[in-house]
């Protein structure tokens, strides 16, 4: 009513000047041309103004010589001139900085990224929309720096390892904390043993507003003994406040996916020349043709094949039959609205992905609930609520790698070429007791047990929360949050009894039924005030988290037929089992902040931490960061330039802690043992420590954010250096004491890096522009100290004082001889040997860390048409290709090999090349098996750069969307692993050796080709 | 204000300190140390566990049975289970039996349970019949620990020698009691062992055979322990007494082959167990496995009758398999033969292999592994009087052997005649049962086989110590040549 008023007031006055006339016209936002209200709209170079309504629409008198200027917080502010217009549309174009510049710091507060003393880096929910990823992590790949991301494997929904400014910790976990609308979640990946379960794929990576991630103790510090890994702070969408109409946004894409690579193997014939080589090798006066009978004999063959018959015999490509096209599918629906007191978001979603793998999927239902309302001017509360539930189909063996030889994943390429997939009515060729066998190691028909085995594992899950707000004062509120994290893991797997490994226990059936709940309850006082130059806040607050692990499983054996898949239809229980266990944390903290006339910044956090973990004498640890920031361009010197728009220079410590051990591993405990005569026993299970504590992170950060040319260039740069103290590290007792080993706080191991992120707009004119965004992060890993008098981590040889963690040890690999084609390696003489020894095992100098890792974007649009490309890279990972290890034995034993093996293979003295000749059992004419299982061969390069993602998406202009009464319809196409540059030769570089079989039966990631429709109504 | 943020430190401070109470967690599937062993149901839980040891891989779930085989000179490996046996079959230096974190998490928990014993609220009787079944299972596993890594008292290689094992014998269970032991010389180990044994003669109970501790089966050890020892008049007297013991049974001729397949060997006077579904050591390590590709008893009854032309399919990899001269052995009559037979189609190659283990109790891939049987304590006392040149009671104990085998009796009429005699019936009678391993190395004698020759003194007689336990206790001496 105002307004109205004030607007009447205004025409009154406007109509007195000359040449004026009335201009009506309506404002939109560019990102859903939904309506604008209360933008201003000023008569530029006068007082003369006005506010647009809820429907976005203004009325303003004003000359056609004038000028409007609107301008709204969070969008650009935009010139018109009038002009001989009287009805003008105005499409704000949404700010790149609005949300940039707030920094999300935890517990519900927030400060403007120029007031912000800590490194911090963030994505918006926007930038990873409708890729087709089924947790948002994978997303966040490439995109921060500091932020390294790796899948481990290629299961949609599977596990993704994060890493925060590397490594810091041997043996108490390396993930980060997330945070989920100030819920923390329980970061265990359980997918309850059939499948692999990443812990954030609950949640619709489209229902996300922003991620950010505290990468120092200057803001991490905060959550205490649960920081060291860094925190990452998911914000969902919710309603907007005052936005007025109601927006309805359906959207679904629909593509497929295939693998990025097959491997070359051997067909029949080499697979036959080969085993004859190798054979011949190690005879003593080999004659040719009683070895060519045997091998033929031994394959299933006629000793007597003619060389035309062997030349005409088959080959059968498994790998073709296991890897192939899936499809990726999601359905979206959101409603979000609101008025001035209340506001909402709602959405519901499907999802599906297959993998590159046959019978490997994903499934996700999911919905979220997002309600704010403001009760009166004191009180007001939010509440969220996610809901999901979701069902993958596992793999047949463990998806982060497996050696079985059912898994079509290990075997596919091993299984001998000649082996035929199906018989001739279409069966399966090979079951057992089928009167067919399949030549080789590799027995099992993989394409059969893929089909016939059942591996699921369903994941329902709820992360909400509700949280009050109550204002005391202008200046001082209360917030009180109480959230849970609730998920229950259903797992089962049938191993049918037409499979080698089922047959003779004439079928299996396991279930777990794992159930975590994990409860958070925290209250916050925040103060804030301004006066004269002086800014200073505070928060101080409680919090408490309980959390409780538990779950049942059973196993169950001989099933009548096939069909009869249900635990009921077992003949016998073979076994149960049931687990218990859980943590509880309490904690206190404090955040004070001081700005002096946004020059001088400084803020200090402490927080006093307690958890159940922890040995007697160490139950509270306390944790403090204090940080410092000057913005130089705010000096009067700058201030005025041209050239620097923004310039900081930031200053932080502080220690942050780890808490990620076994639940009672301090404690003195009489745990389960076997059983015996139908007796459970038990047994000591762990000798206790009262005086185990957290894993203690300090870090010493500085920072630089700088923009220049009125932002053209912005960006930040990071050096730190973090050291994580009093490591937890078993120290092994002697056996004889009836116990290997007892956990103590005694290793140390240093991270530092260099961050480097860098935004540049090209080329910005109306209709077109070209953003680049590059991000780089450098990396030096080293472990300072072990337990006294330990150089090695006993029982690992990678872990060494002195050394990056994960640094490769072996013998080196010396090539093989010209002279007689024998694999040689250098002993610690460098001298050249043929026989591996334990003795001469050594640092090879490189390691499976990373030494840099980043990624770039190009992000063009032009009128409605934005164009996204991203690259992602990985560099300096060294790691064993253990998968080809596997497959270079060139027909040494009954397993195929890949050609590039075969065809660079010694075949005659003087012969200078890297694969020796081909030796039957791996073994020499010695009779001693030789050092050809030696894995150090196999050392790659496991750098990558990837072409990650392309993007292209169309927005319809708005004439056209009011002709369709939308509000918005976008088009667009994704791409995703489209192109990798490595000299890794397996599938994929990019994997993380959860199990320590490397790269051995671990699914590679897909392809992906989706096309989407987004419609706003 | 102020006032305010004094109630907010008031508040904060309270809920903080006030609790340790607050992060306290009680664990649910474990219980304090300190107060684990107060009740009899935990004393007889925790003793329950010490058999649950001898169930292991390391032990007689496999290595002391078909491990032991691998290395000696009766089997012969078929490369087939993925390259599992080949290094032991060839004797590869470093590949061994071993199990030695196994044996002390053992014997630390016999101890701890003979620590607790004496406060216990058993009556005096009941504390004295578990005392003595504890410690015969304490000298069992340092009987087999001293098998494994060190010589026998009698026959010690002095170039070679490094002593025995540590002798752990109070438990530990506080940080405060861990200690850093030396390789106790091997004859104290061998009087801790004659020690327990004796106790366990004493004290044991006389019923509960052959799956648990008895007093037949305290004289048993004692009589195998003995023999080892050479000490023979003790190896006839706890072989005597064992066999009067009134514990399994000399099965006849025209049951031999029967009596393996029954899922209790009836000879057994100590056999380990393995009863459920969940015990079952499974496909790749069990010693059916190792031993056969036939599935089951029946399997195997039926491919004996006659062969199928369709041949069913393989079960377990069978890669340690008996070597001809083995089978040659044999005269032909012999009963016992009818435990060899043709397996199954595995990898393309059908060879004879061992069936005494056959997944007898019904679930394929889990037998139960006999100790020490009736046969065993027959041949103990026949070496030991023979080598006392008591030449006609040896010859009668090795023809009680050979008369149930089928064969004509021995009229050896030497001591050198009887022994040869008596070492070769050891090794028909106890084939595959993991005996020639130890007989030859207590004996002196060369491991002939055609993957190359053991001959003794050679440093692959004794197993490795694992070097992360050198690595870790400075005061133990790795054996030699390792």
């Amino acid at each position: 009513m105002k307004k109205h008023v004030l607007l009447f007031l205004m025409s009154f006055m406007l109509a007195l000047s000359m040449n004026a006339q009335n201009v009506t016209g309506k404002v939109v936002g560019s990102e859903d041309n939904s309506p604008l209200p209360g933008v201003s709209v000023v008569v530029k170079g006068t007082a003369k103004g006005t506010v647009t309504d809820l429907d976005g629409l203004f009325t303003i008198e004003a000359s056609s010589k004038d000028v409007l200027v609107f301008s709204f917080v969070g969008f650009d502010s935009q010139q018109v001139p009038v002009g001989d217009s009287k009805q003008i549309t105005v499409t704000l174009q949404t700010s790149a900085n609005l949300i940039e510049t707030y920094v999300v710091t935890g517990y519900g507060a927030s400060v403007k990224k120029k007031e912000s003393t800590g490194a911090n880096s963030n994505v918006l929910g926007k930038e990873i929309e409708n890729l087709p990823m089924q947790s948002f992590d994978r997303a966040m790949q490439g995109r921060m720096a500091g932020v390294q991301i790796n899948s481990a494997n290629g299961v949609p929904g599977g596990a993704v390892q994060v890493r925060i400014r590397g490594v810091g910790s041997i043996s108490a976990g390396n993930d980060p904390l997330y945070v989920v609308d100030g819920v923390p979640l329980n970061n265990r990946g359980d997918g309850g043993g059939n499948v692999n379960t990443n812990p954030l794929a609950f949640l619709n990576p489209n229902d996300i507003e922003s991620i950010d991630v505290l990468k120092d103790p200057a803001t991490a510090a905060i959550y205490g003994a649960q920081a060291a890994n860094g925190v990452v702070l998911i914000t969902t969408k919710s309603g907007k406040a005052g936005k007025g109409k109601t927006t309805v946004t359906l959207n679904a894409y629909k593509g497929n996916t295939e693998p990025i690579r097959v491997l070359g193997t051997m067909n029949t014939q080499q697979f036959i020349d080969a085993r004859i080589e190798a054979i011949k090798n190690v005879t003593t006066n080999p004659v040719l043709a009683t070895i060519k009978g045997d091998v033929l004999a031994a394959i299933g063959y006629k000793r007597d094949l003619s060389d035309a018959e062997i030349a005409a015999l088959p080959t059968y490509n498994w790998q073709d039959a296991v890897y192939k096209q899936g499809t990726a599918d999601n359905y979206d629906i959101s409603v979000k609205g609101g008025d001035a007191n209340s506001n909402f978001y709602a959405s519901a979603s499907y999802n599906k992905q297959d993998a590159a793998l046959i019978n490997i999927d994903f499934k996700r239902y999911a919905g979220r609930l997002s309600v704010n309302h403001k009760i009166n001017d004191k009180f007001r509360f939010e509440t969220g609520i996610n809901l999901s539930t979701f069902t993958q189909r596992g793999p047949y063996g463990d998806p982060d790698g497996t050696t079985a030889f059912g898994a079509p994943q290990y075997s596919a390429p091993v299984i001998l070429p000649f082996n035929p997939i199906y018989n001739a009515d279409g069966t399966y060729y090979g079951l057992p007791g089928s009167g067919t066998t399949l030549v080789g190691d590799l027995s099992h028909n993989v394409v059969a047990t893929s089909n016939y085995i059942r591996a699921n594992g369903t994941t329902n899950q709820v992360v909400g929360n509700l949280t009050l707000f109550y204002n005391i004062t202008k200046n001082l509120f209360v917030r009180g949050l109480v959230g849970m994290d609730f998920r229950n893991v259903k797992s089962s797997f049938f191993g049918d009894p037409r499979l080698n490994d089922y047959y003779n226990s004439r079928g299996i059936y396991n279930q777990a039924n794992n159930t975590n709940s994990n409860k958070t309850a925290n209250v916050t006082i925040n103060y804030s005030k301004e006066f004269k130059k002086h800014t200073i806040g505070g928060l101080l607050g409680t919090e408490y988290r309980d959390e409780v692990w538990q779950g049942e499983s059973f196993n169950a054996a001989g099933f009548p037929s096939p069909e009869f898949t249900t635990a009921n239809a077992a003949a016998e229980p073979s076994s149960v089992s049931g687990f218990w266990t859980g943590v509880k944390r309490a904690g206190a903290f404090s955040n004070l902040r001081y700005g002096f006339a946004n020059r001088y910044l400084f803020n200090f956090i402490v927080r006093y931490d307690g958890s159940s973990r922890f040995g007697a004498n160490n139950k509270w640890g306390v944790f403090p960061s204090v940080s410092t920031k000057w913005n130089i361009s705010e000096e009067t010197f700058l201030k005025n330039s041209k050239v620097v728009s923004d310039l900081g220079l930031r200053l932080s410590w502080g220690t942050t802690g780890n808490d990620n051990i076994d639940n009672f591993a301090s404690r003195r405990l009489y745990g389960l043992g076997g059983v015996y005569q139908g007796n459970s026993g038990i047994r000591p299970t762990s000798l206790g420590n009262p005086d185990l504590k957290w894993e203690r992170n300090q870090t010493l950060n500085i920072g630089l954010d700088y923009g220049l040319f009125k932002g053209k260039i912005k960006g930040a740069v990071e050096v730190y250096e973090r050291t994580s103290k009093d490591l937890l590290l078993s120290r092994s007792l002697p056996t004889s004491n009836g116990f290997s080993s007892i956990l103590e706080n005694v290793g140390e191991v240093q991270n530092r890096g260099f961050e480097f992120e860098i935004t540049t707009t090209n080329f910005s004119r109306k209709n077109f522009t070209w953003e680049t965004s590059f991000n780089i992060s450098l990396q030096k890993n080293k472990v300072t100290k072990l337990a006294a008098g330990d150089t090695v981590l006993p029982g690992d040889l990678s872990i060494r004082v002195g050394y990056p963690l994960f640094t490769n040890v072996n013998v080196p690999y010396a090539g093989v001889n010209p002279a007689n084609g024998r694999p040689m390696w250098y002993d610690l003489g460098n001298n050249p040997i043929y026989l591996v020894r334990a003795a001469d095992q050594r640092p090879l100098g490189h390691s499976q860390l990373p030494w840099g890792f980043g990624g770039v974007t190009n992000k063009f649009t032009f009128v409605g048409f934005e164009l996204d490309v991203f690259f992602q890279y990985d560099l300096g990972r060294v790691m064993p290709n253990t998968q080809e290890f596997r497959l270079a034995d060139n027909g040494a034993v009954l397993r195929n090999s890949l050609t590039y093996y075969w065809d660079n293979r010694w075949t005659t003295p003087g012969q200078i090349t890297d694969v020796p000749k081909p030796a039957n059992n791996r073994t020499e004419i010695s009779g001693r098996v030789a050092s050809y299982q030696s894995l150090s061969r196999f050392y790659q390069d496991g750098s990558y750069i990837r072409l990650k993602n392309i993007s292209l998406s169309y927005n319809l202009p708005a004439p056209l969307l009011q002709k369709l009464h939308f509000k918005s319809l976008k088009l667009y196409a994704q791409a995703m692993n489209i192109k990798t540059w490595t000299k890794w030769t397996g599938f994929d570089p990019e994997f993380v050796n959860l199990n320590g079989n490397n790269n051995q039966g671990v699914i590679p990631l897909a392809r992906n080709y989706t096309f989407g429709l987004q419609l706003g109504l | 204000m102020k006032k305010f943020f004094k109630y907010i430190i008031l508040f904060s401070a309270l809920t903080v300190s006030s609790c340790d109470k607050l992060i306290e967690v009680t664990p649910r599937q474990s219980i304090d140390t300190s107060t684990a062993l107060n009740s009899q149901e935990n004393i007889n839980a925790a003793i329950t566990d010490v058999y649950v040891a001898l169930k292991a891989v390391e032990i007689y779930g496999r290595d002391l049975i078909c491990t032991a085989e691998a290395l000696g000179d009766d089997s012969r490996i078929i490369n087939r289970a993925g390259g599992r046996y080949v290094n032991q079959g060839s004797n590869v230096i470093n590949n061994h039996i071993g199990g030695w974190s196994v044996y002390y998490a053992a014997i630390n928990r016999a101890n701890l349970v003979l620590r607790a014993l004496p406060k216990s609220t058993f009556s005096d009787a009941k504390k004295a019949e578990l005392e003595g079944e504890v410690k015969f299972l304490r000298a069992l596993l340092y009987f087999n620990l001293m098998r494994t890594y060190a010589f026998e008292p009698k026959a010690i290689i002095a170039s070679l020698d490094k002593g025995g094992v540590p002798l752990m014998v109070d438990g530990v269970d506080a940080l405060s009691e861990v200690s850093y032991p030396e390789r106790a010389p091997v004859a104290d180990v061998y009087a801790q062992i004659y020690k327990d044994l004796t106790d366990a003669v004493a004290k044991a109970p006389t019923t509960g055979g052959p799956n648990k501790a008895t007093k037949a089966a305290a004289n048993a050890l004692f009589a195998r322990v003995a023999l080892y020892n050479e000490d023979w008049a003790n190896a006839v007297k706890y072989a005597t007494d064992a066999l009067a013991g009134g514990l399994g049974r000399f099965v006849a001729s025209n049951e031999y082959v029967a009596s393996w397949r029954a899922a209790s060997h009836p000879e057994s006077i100590f056999e380990v167990l393995f009863q459920t579904r969940q015990e079952n050591i499974g496909v790749n390590e069990s010693i059916q496995s190792a031993y056969t590709s036939i599935g089951s008893v029946s399997e195997a009854t039926a491919l004996a009758a006659s062969r199928p032309a369709t041949l069913p399919p393989a079960s377990g990899w069978g890669a340690v398999v008996p070597t001809t001269a083995l089978l040659a052995l044999y005269d032909s009559i012999d009963v016992r033969k009818g435990l060899y037979q043709l397996g199954l189609n595995r990898s393309n190659t059908i060879t004879t292999e061992c069936t005494k283990f056959l997944g007898k109790s019904g679930i394929v891939y889990m037998d139960n592994v006999p100790v020490i049987r009736i046969s065993e304590l027959y041949l103990i006392r026949a070496e030991a009087y023979a080598k006392q040149d008591k030449l006609v009671e040896a010859l009668a104990d090795v023809n009680k052997i050979r008369t149930r085998a089928g064969i004509a009796a021995s009229t050896a009429a030497t001591s050198t005649a009887l022994l040869t005699e008596i070492e070769k019936q050891r090794r028909l009678e106890l084939a595959f049962e993991g005996h020639r391993w130890f007989d030859l190395k207590r004996n002196k004698k060369d491991v002939v086989k055609s993957t190359g020759n053991v001959p003794y003194g050679d440093a692959r007689i004794l197993a490795p110590l694992p070097t992360s336990e050198i690595l870790v206790n400075k005061k133990l001496v790795q054996n030699a040549g390792y």
